[in-house]
């Protein structure tokens, strides 16, 4: 039987031509747009009167709230870094998951902590509430501890927010990194009176090897390591190409959970976070603009480009096949349970654009990958290889996926330039060439390892320990 | 080459287009990478010149401020004709002055103003106000301010412009430059403020204007929602009690925002007659307002009508104001009964 | 001989003018732009016989800095130039030693007068 390989052949490089080609039209225009809006934004907020109102009183208290879970190492530190933060009012609430370690008594006796029975509401659901700590201590005076039963971190989140004093939270990782008006940023988009405004997030940078001193970032250094490095042009890819021009349509669907700010009131409306899916930052934001339309009010998502909150990222494969693995069932889950606004022209650009989006290019990519190496293994046993397609091929697939990073690390240049040293230009290029070599299979292995685990029903957290790195939200999967 | 040219002949055209579009994509690597470090040049280029630029103004500037020798008339001159010619300069120029300007207080503060005029960087930055671009006019009004130079009348235009930002400059300038009534540049406004802006203007008010507090009365009859919002919550902050009586017929107003603000200030004056007023009118009240008159009965009132008002309260779907009255109770139990 | 005075000024701004208008009162002025290179300074340096530092600098913070110059030269006066004009960190920074304390903006006559008036008390 002769085997139509040259026609199956024709027929997958015309796909993934057309496939290339659109995807790289689509990220371009929309990194131009990007690239406008940032410029806009900048040519708004140079003005730096921003510093000037921190005296003021009139600005909306914030409660902060962040989840810990087996962080004994480091937070105290975490704590203190957080404590410095500058904002007029705010009241930071660390969330004790249950650890297994020193976390509390670490607190308790860092932060001089007692007991507190102040009255608060199960509004949300969560796991038991074992105390509330407050400080003796004056300067701690914002400082409140729950410990509670491990419940995760969506239902630590939960039990935070019941605890929380103020209308506006601010969810963040606890080993964040921020910049010093971080908070003043994000505030600033709830504070119009046009619209709603439900949440607001910004711009993820990568903290691995920069100078970190007393809880700020006194020096942006190029990660050393290869698999950080890599991480740093996803991150470029997602940010730069694409995530304004989302916000800008109003199709942002993700706000990451390392750094988000929120209107209480509507996250409890929605029902707070979703405990059983490991995506609950997605899921939440989700569900909070379903919630908006289903009122029929009017609302919008803020977005903040400038850089806010730096964090570590997993610095060796095992942790970074966790945390790929786990953003994929999140992902995964969060469209299946709002699959009903898939293609839903209801839901605007929500519905036509946004998710069928994160459907085709964030969950289905590594599967049709994956399924044109199945083929290409099966010709190769088949003895039905002819080489020079698959030398053509592959480099036309490898051009596009160089093209599209250094594209990436264009606009990063053009706008932001946070790397300053000359010589990191070449490294950071260097790297779009190996990343698609030796990094990008490896995601696209984790990737594949979590659909498996979702369909065989692991709706575990991957052994719960948020790693302490597992934590930026999915942007990178954004790409 | 030969061998590659003969296979490519005799190869199906989907190979040949392979090979095309692979090539293409790696000409625009090439293509990208070159920008990109041509880019990065240019603008360690650009930096390295503007560093050395700006050692020249500080030169200039300090040698200004502190060098007894300094021949004013000759070296001013020779400054404008030779390193303020492009717009880049100038503009250089003028954040660095305004550096100086808010690092610098008594006589050398008075001479950073003077020396922005004697440059002639006002006429500059006038043109940028009138002719440039919506973005520059920000800018320019924010440079007006900082500097202190003192023309309402221009600025006024640009209290109801287009852009957003314009606008609050604008408001942010007559807060700044103002000796006293800082808040005459309301009868010009007819676009409403934001509550950012509203911050702002109440920040400037206690902190950099220096001159007698205004009467906030004066604005309760503006046309403005947001002005009126804010005029009842500056009556309050600055203890303004004499007028209460004026206030009072807000928590009948149209607006919800307004009457929400009104018993809110009513409530932190502690004026007694609040919640005769308001409890009559609690269920068929917006839920923003309910809000606060359940905090005020928790604070003027007792314990017995807020029970009334809990038990009367069966709206199903106002979850929020269910739990404000338990949050109320709880909290006014407990401090009936500390030992609760 | 030219008396020397360190500055620590992350503000090159600032530490600039300070530098012009001691420099022009007769003084000797070495700059250090963070913490750790005043230290640095600090150690090579015997000859300075006046600090003026900011206390928000990077590395190592103007109140370690303080402590640290109290612990190893505690005949070496100290001048905080500071934007802070909070009760509590000019209470705290007398309290640790230092012989004047100038909020920002500051005057730079007023600052000079400050400077020749610490140096000649000691």
């Amino acid at each position: 039987m002769e085997f139509p390989t040259q026609q199956i052949i024709e027929i997958i490089s015309w796909s993934f031509l057309v496939y290339g080609i659109l995807a790289y039209a689509g990220y371009s225009f929309s990194a131009f747009f990007s690239f406008f809006e940032i410029r806009e934004y900048k040519r708004i907020n140079n003005q730096r009167d921003e510093m000037a109102l921190l005296q003021s009183t009139s600005l909306p208290p914030i409660s902060i709230l962040a989840p810990a879970y087996n962080e004994e190492a480091n937070i105290v530190e975490n704590v203190r870094s957080l404590l410095t933060v500058n904002y007029p009012s705010c009241e930071i609430v660390i969330i004790n998951d249950g650890s297994k370690d020193g976390t509390l008594t670490k607190l308790i006796d860092s932060f001089h902590l007692i007991k507190d029975d102040s009255l608060y509401f199960d509004i949300l659901p969560s796991q038991q509430v074992r105390q509330i700590y407050r400080s003796t201590f004056k300067s701690f005076k914002n400082l409140t501890v729950v410990d509670k039963m491990n419940g995760g971190k969506a239902d630590a989140l939960n039990a935070g927010i019941n605890v929380s004093k103020h209308d506006i939270i601010c969810c963040i990782d606890v080993d964040c990194v921020l910049e010093s008006d971080a908070l003043l940023k994000l505030i600033k988009p709830f504070l119009n009176n046009e619209k709603k405004v439900i949440a607001s997030g910004g711009i993820i940078r990568i903290a691995n090897s920069c100078v970190i001193e007393d809880g700020k970032i006194t020096e942006v250094r190029l990660p050393e390591k290869f698999i950080v490095r890599a991480q740093t042009i996803e991150y470029f890819r997602a940010f730069l190409m694409g995530r304004m021009a989302w916000s800008r349509v109003d199709g942002l669907l993700l706000i990451s959970g390392a750094f988000g700010m929120f209107d209480k009131e509507t996250v409890i409306e929605a029902g707070g976070y979703n405990s059983k899916t490991v995506g609950e930052d997605m899921e939440l934001l989700v569900r909070m603009r379903r919630l908006m339309r289903a009122k029929k009010e009017e609302y919008s998502v803020g977005f903040i480009p400038d850089p806010l909150c730096w964090t570590e990222v997993p610095p060796n494969w095992t942790i970074l096949r966790r945390q790929r693995n786990r953003w994929t069932r999140g992902t995964m889950e969060t469209l299946w349970t709002h699959r009903s606004m898939l293609f839903n022209p209801k839901y605007g650009v929500l519905g036509i654009l946004s998710t069928p989006y994160w459907l085709f290019f964030e969950w289905l990519a590594p599967i049709v990958e994956f399924t044109g190496i199945l083929f290409f293994i099966a010709l190769l046993i088949m003895g039905q290889i002819n080489w020079f397609f698959v030398l053509g091929f592959s480099m036309v697939t490898y051009g596009f996926a160089v093209l599209y990073s250094v594209t990436a690390l264009f606009f990063e240049e053009y706008s932001f330039q946070q790397y300053k040293k000359t010589n990191y230009v070449y490294k950071l290029v260097l790297t779009a060439f190996l990343e698609p070599i030796f990094f990008h299979p490896f995601i696209l292995w984790a990737s594949l390892q979590g659909n498996i685990d979702l369909i065989r029903g692991k709706k575990s957290w991957g052994t719960m320990s948020r790693t302490g790195l597992g934590k930026v939200g999915k942007e990178v999967m954004a790409q | 080459m030969a061998t590659l040219n003969n296979i490519l002949e005799d190869s199906p055209w989907i190979l040949k287009v392979n090979v095309l579009f692979a090539i293409l994509f790696f000409l625009l690597v090439a293509i990208i990478v070159l920008a990109l470090v041509f880019l990065r040049k240019y603008k360690n280029g650009r930096e390295q010149r503007k560093r050395s630029y700006q050692d020249r103004i500080d030169a200039f500037l300090n040698n200004y401020l502190f060098d007894e020798q300094f021949d004013f008339r000759a070296e001013v001159k020779n400054f404008r004709n030779r390193h303020l010619v492009s717009s880049l300069q100038k503009k250089m120029a003028i954040r660095q002055i305004l550096e100086y300007n808010e690092n610098l207080k008594g006589e050398s503060s008075n001479s950073i103003k003077r020396i922005f005029h004697e440059l002639r960087l006002d006429e500059f930055v006038l043109d940028s106000l009138k002719n440039g671009k919506w973005y520059e006019k920000s800018r320019a009004i924010h440079v007006l301010s900082q500097l202190l130079v003192r023309r309402p009348g221009v600025v006024a235009r640009y209290l109801n412009d287009r852009h957003h930002s314009v606008r609050a400059q604008a408001i942010y300038y007559f807060i700044k430059t103002a000796e006293d009534n800082p808040l005459s540049f309301f009868a010009k406004l007819n676009k409403e403020l934001t509550l950012w802006e509203q911050i702002h203007i109440e920040d400037g008010i206690k902190h950099i204007y220096k001159g007698p507090i205004p009467d906030f009365s004066k604005w309760l009859d503006h046309e403005l929602t947001t002005v009126l919002v804010f005029s009842i919550r500056m009556i309050q902050q600055f203890n303004q009690f004499e007028h209460i009586p004026q206030l009072v017929p807000f928590l009948h107003h149209h607006d919800r925002t307004v009457r929400k603000e009104t018993v809110r200030s009513l409530r932190k004056f502690n004026y007694e007659g609040l919640l005769d007023k308001v409890i009559p009118q609690f269920f068929s009240e917006d839920q923003l307002v309910k809000k606060e008159i359940v905090k005020s009965v928790q604070i003027l009132g007792d314990l017995k009508m807020l029970q009334v008002l809990k038990s009367a309260f069966t709206q199903q779907e106002e979850w929020q104001i269910r739990l404000e009255l338990l949050r109320a109770e709880k909290s006014m139990l407990s401090n009936l009964n500390p030992n609760l | 001989m030219k008396k020397r005075i360190l500055i620590i000024e992350d503000n090159p701004m600032v530490a600039k003018s300070l530098q012009f208008k001691l420099t022009s009162d007769g003084y000797d002025v070495l700059i250090a732009e963070d913490g750790k290179k005043a230290l640095q300074i600090l150690e090579e340096e015997d000859s300075i016989q006046l600090v003026i530092t900011d206390l928000m600098l990077p590395f190592v913070t103007g109140t370690e800095l303080i402590e640290h110059i109290k612990n190893n030269t505690p005949n070496l006066p100290i001048i905080v130039l500071s934007t802070s004009n909070q009760e509590e960190i000019i209470t705290d920074a007398f309290m640790m030693g230092v012989n004047d304390f100038i909020t920002k903006p500051f005057s730079p006559n007023e600052l000079s007068l400050r400077v020749k008036r610490t140096i000649e008390s000691y």
